[in-house]
């Protein structure tokens, strides 16, 4: 048990950090949200009844699908582009999806490779981007939760003011999803650009993602 | 040794099991409660 603690360490660190995060933000928007319905001359709802709401699942999704974008268009874009300096780049030479030697892949795949690494055709490509289909899934699930829970939140408005019921679809073409999509795509793309450039210059001693404190700014890569 | 290895791998693969599990268990909660209209 102690082993698989400090085997995992990190995972177990966030997962408990996430959950401690999620509730928090379920305590504090239920607090909120009967505020606003008091305000409103409305009624008081219970906490798991906030936690099973529109109004908490839409605040939730839309965070995690710009995380799972950001992440994904990070992998993607570092395949071919380049920032050099950075250690989050490849060094300009090896840009792209390189060879399969050095991918380790087909008959360059190594006794302990996984098996999809080993086979060829398709199994070996559905493999070699494994990654990136989970994110892009995850990614669009969360998108379409954000959605048709700001849906019915959205619904939950008209009809507290008297207005019509809106389709989906119109409800994913208006500037209520759109504002809610860029607000957090906004920042996202902000925090990874910098730390790509803010990484050239800038180092953490003993981390995975920094160089080296002493390497030279110019060293492009993990290894600086 | 390969004991050890195993376990060690038995870990991880529980450990990703665990946030697969977690992320779907959201998305799938939260595009029921979207969809049901609460």
């Amino acid at each position: 048990m102690r082993r698989f603690v400090r085997d995992n360490s990190l995972s177990i660190f966030f997962l408990v950090i996430f959950l401690a995060a999620l509730l928090g933000q379920a305590i504090a928007g239920h607090s909120l949200y009967n505020q606003e319905q008091l305000d409103h001359g409305g009624e008081a709802i219970s906490l798991g009844r906030y936690i099973t709401s529109s109004a908490f699942g839409q605040a939730v999704m839309e965070n995690w699908q710009s995380e799972y974008l950001q992440f994904m268009l990070f992998m993607l874009a570092t395949v071919w582009l380049i920032q050099r300096g950075s250690p989050e780049s490849k060094r300009p030479h090896v840009k792209g999806v390189e060879s399969d030697r050095d991918q380790r892949v087909r008959e360059h795949a190594e006794a302990d490779s996984p098996l999809w690494a080993r086979t060829g055709g398709l199994r070996t490509a559905l493999y070699s981007n494994s990654l990136l289909i989970v994110m892009a899934v995850i990614f669009v699930g969360a998108w379409f939760a954000q959605s048709v829970t700001g849906w019915t939140q959205f619904n939950e408005e008209q009809a507290t003011h008297g207005a019509p019921d809106v389709s989906w679809w119109s409800y994913v073409g208006s500037s209520n999803f759109w504002e809610a999509t860029f607000q957090n795509w906004q920042s996202e793309f902000l925090a990874v650009g910098s730390f790509a450039v803010l990484a050239v210059f800038l180092r953490q001693r003993g981390s995975p993602e920094s160089k080296p404190v002493g390497a030279p700014h110019e060293a492009t890569g993990r290894a600086g | 040794m390969v004991t050890r290895v195993r376990t060690t791998l038995a870990g991880m693969r529980t450990m990703f099991v665990i946030w697969i599990g977690v992320i779907l268990a959201g998305l799938v909660f939260f595009t029921i409660v979207g969809l049901t209209h609460h």
